[in-house]
C-alpha cells in the first residue's frame, strides 16, 4: 500500500522531469522511511505482546490450577471406589504393573489422575502389520 | 579404410569443443580492438578459470560452500563450448531448472528452510533490536546512489544494491526481478562478501567505536513464552504483507517456515522445510544462477563496477548498523554495546559471530552473540522489506 503510493510519487520518468538526485534523494529517503516504518509498527506490536504475556501467563496458571484442583477432587472420588475394573480376568500382578508404567509415564506431567478400569485392547491389526503399515507410511 | 578412419577423426575433432574454443579465440582475438574485446577473445576459458577459482575457494577456503559449489560448477558447465549448458539455452536441463529462479520460486522456498532454523527469541526478547535491523539496510539505498551515478539503470542500481543486504536469496530474487541480465554478477558477489564478512567488517567496527562503548557488557534477555514465538511469524507476515506487498513471498515464507518450528506440531515438515527441500532447492538455485554466468555478460566492465558497489554496499550497512548502535548506546545510557548493530546487515549468524568475536577482543568475558543474534535476524526481515520497497518502485 504505501509502496504504491511510493511508485506513484516516485516514477522513473521523474529522473528525467527534477533530475538525477532529486530521484536518487527521494528514493533513499522514501525507502530508509518504509523500512524504518514496517519494523517501527513491528517493535510495537512486539512491545505490546511482551507487556500483555504476564496477564495471559496468569490467566492461563490460574485456568491450570483450577483444573489441577478439579482434578484431584475426581482421584479423591475415584479412590472411594472399590477397585480398578480389570476385565477379562486379568491378575493383580498384571493390574500393579500397569498402574506403575502408569505412573511413570504421567511423572513428569505433575496432573493428578485415577485408573478406573483397565480393557484388553482388541487385536484388530496384528502387530506385524501395524509395522508394514508404518514402515510404508512413513514418507507421508 | 585409413582414409575412412582419419577422416573421421578429423570431422570429430572439428567438431568438438575443444576446437570451437581454439577457433573462437583466434577469430575474435583478431577483430580485438579494445583491452575488453582482447579479454572477451579469451572470454571461454577465462570462465573456465574463474569457476575453478570459486571452487577452490568454496572447497579448500569454505567460502558459502554451500552455495558457491553449485554456483561455480554451474558457471563451468555454463561456459563449456558447444555444451548448451547455460540457463539461457532453451530447451536443455538447466534452462528449466532456473525457471525456477526465473519465476522467483527457489529465494522465498529457501526462505522457508532458513525459517525452520532461525530462533527470533533474542528479537522477540529485545525489540528494540529491530531498529539496528533497519539501520543496516542504509548500505541498500546509499549503494543504489552510487550504482545510478556510474551509469547503471534504476532497476539495475536497485538490484546491486541490495547486494548490502547481505542475504543471497534476496538479492538472487530482487535481481531476476529487476536486472535478470546481472544475476550471475550479483549472486557471486552477494555470496562472496557473506563469506568474507569476518574480514570486512571488524575495521569498520573498530574505527566507528571506542574501547569503552565495545566493553559494554549487556543485561541477559529475557525468557520468551511459547505463545509469543507463535504470534511473532503471523505478526510479522501480517504487517510487511500489509505494507510492502512484494515483500510478502519472501516473508511470508520464512514465517511459515518458523512458524512450523515454533508450532511444535509439524516436526516432519519442520524437518523437510530445514533439509531435503532447503537442499534440494540449494541445488538449483545455485546450479543454474551460476549458468547464467556467460562470458559475454560476466566479463565486462559492470561485473567490475558490481563487485566494487558491493563492497560499498556491505561496508555501508556495517556502518549504519553501529552507528545506530552507538545512537543507541546513548539513547540508554551505556546499556547497549554498538558492536551488536554491524550484525544488522543479516549473513546469519556470521555476523553475529563477529560481533561476539570483537566484543570478546575487549572484554574475555563479555557474550554479545545472543544479543547480536536480534538485530541478525533483524536485518533479514529489514533486507526483505527493502528488497519489497526496491521492487515495487523499481520494477
Amino acid at each position: 500500500m504505501v509502496t504504491n503510493s511510493l511508485a506513484a510519487i516516485l516514477p522513473m520518468s521523474l529522473e528525467a522531469e527534477y533530475g538525477l538526485g532529486t530521484m536518487i534523494g527521494g528514493m533513499i529517503l522514501s525507502g530508509l522511511t518504509t523500512v524504518f516504518a514496517a519494523l517501527l509498527i513491528l517493535i510495537l506490536i512486539v512491545y505490546a505482546l511482551g507487556k500483555a504475556m504476564p496477564f495471559i501467563s496468569q490467566k492461563n496458571q490460574k485456568n491450570a490450577e483450577d483444573k489441577a484442583e478439579q482434578g484431584a477432587a475426581k482421584a479423591a472420588a475415584a479412590s472411594f471406589q472399590p477397585a480398578v475394573q480389570a476385565a477379562d480376568g486379568a491378575e493383580d500382578e498384571t493390574v500393579a504393573v500397569i498402574a506403575a508404567a502408569v505412573a511413570t509415564a504421567m511423572a513428569d506431567s505433575g496432573a493428578p489422575y485415577a485408573i478406573t478400569s483397565i480393557t484388553r485392547a482388541k487385536d484388530a491389526r496384528p502387530v506385524w502389520g501395524f509395522a508394514g503399515m508404518t514402515q510404508n507410511t512413513r514418507p507421508f | 579404410m585409413f582414409r575412412m578412419f582419419s577422416n573421421t577423426i578429423v570431422d570429430l575433432i572439428n567438431d568438438s569443443g575443444f576446437a570451437k574454443m581454439i577457433s573462437d579465440i583466434v577469430t575474435k582475438w583478431a577483430g580485438a580492438d579494445t583491452f575488453l574485446e582482447y579479454i572477451q577473445a579469451i572470454g571461454t576459458p577465462l570462465m573456465l578459470i574463474i569457476s575453478f577459482v570459486l571452487m577452490y575457494l568454496a572447497i579448500r577456503k569454505g567460502f558459502e560452500p554451500l552455495l558457491l559449489l553449485p554456483i561455480a560448477f554451474g558457471m563451468f558447465l555454463a561456459n563449456l563450448p558447444m555444451a548448451d549448458l547455460s540457463s539461457y539455452s532453451e530447451g536443455g536441463l538447466i534452462y528449466y531448472l532456473y525457471q525456477g529462479v526465473k519465476l522467483g520460486i527457489y529465494p522465498p522456498l529457501i526462505f522457508l528452510g532458513i525459517g525452520t532454523m532461525t530462533d527470533f527469541g533474542p528479537l522477540i526478547a529485545s525489540p528494540r533490536s529491530f531498529l539496528m535491523g533497519a539501520a543496516a539496510q542504509l548500505g541498500i539505498f546509499i549503494t543504489f546512489a552510487g550504482a545510478m551515478i556510474l551509469g547503471f539503470t534504476g532497476p539495475q542500481a536497485g538490484a546491486i544494491g541490495i547486494i548490502g543486504g547481505a542475504d543471497g536469496p534476496t538479492a538472487i530474487y530482487v535481481a531476476t526481478k529487476l536486472a535478470p541480465e546481472l544475476l550471475g554478477s550479483i549472486a557471486i558477489a552477494a555470496y562472496s562478501y557473506m563469506a568474507l564478512v569476518p574480514i570486512i567488517q571488524p575495521p569498520i567496527m573498530k574505527l566507528l567505536t571506542t574501547k569503552k562503548e565495545r566493553g559494554v557488557v549487556m543485561e541477559q534477555l529475557r525468557e520468551v513464552s511459547r505463545l509469543e514465538r507463535i504470534i511473532f511469524p503471523i505478526a510479522v507476515s501480517l504487517v510487511v504483507a500489509l505494507i510492502v506487498p512484494s515483500a510478502a513471498s519472501l516473508v511470508g515464507m520464512l514465517m511459515l517456515g518458523n512458524l512450523f518450528k515454533e508450532s511444535g506440531v509439524v516436526e516432519r515438515l519442520t524437518k523437510t522445510g530445514g533439509n531435503e527441500l532447503m537442499n534440494i532447492v540449494t541445488i538449483f538455485l545455485g546450479v543454474t544462477v551460476g549458468a547464467t554466468a556467460s562470458a559475454e555478460t560476466f566479463l565486462s566492465a559492470q561485473t567490475l563496477f558490481i563487485i566494487g558497489l558491493g563492497l560499498v554496499a556491505f561496508s555501508i550497512g556495517t556502518a549504519g548498523g553501529v552507528l545506530f548502535g552507538k545512537v543507541m548506546y546513548l539513547v540508554t545510557g551505556g546499556k547497549v554495546n554498538p558492536l551488536i548493530g554491524s550484525a544488522g546487515v543479516s549473513a546469519v549468524p556470521m555476523a553475529a559471530r563477529v560481533s561476539q568475536r570483537v566484543g570478546r577482543e575487549e572484554n574475555p568475558n563479555n557474550y554479545l552473540l545472543m544479543h547480536a543474534m536480534g538485530p541478525n535476524v533483524a536485518g533479514v526481515i529489514g533486507s526483505a522489506v527493502a528488497a519489497g520497497v526496491l521492487i515495487s518502485v523499481l520494477g
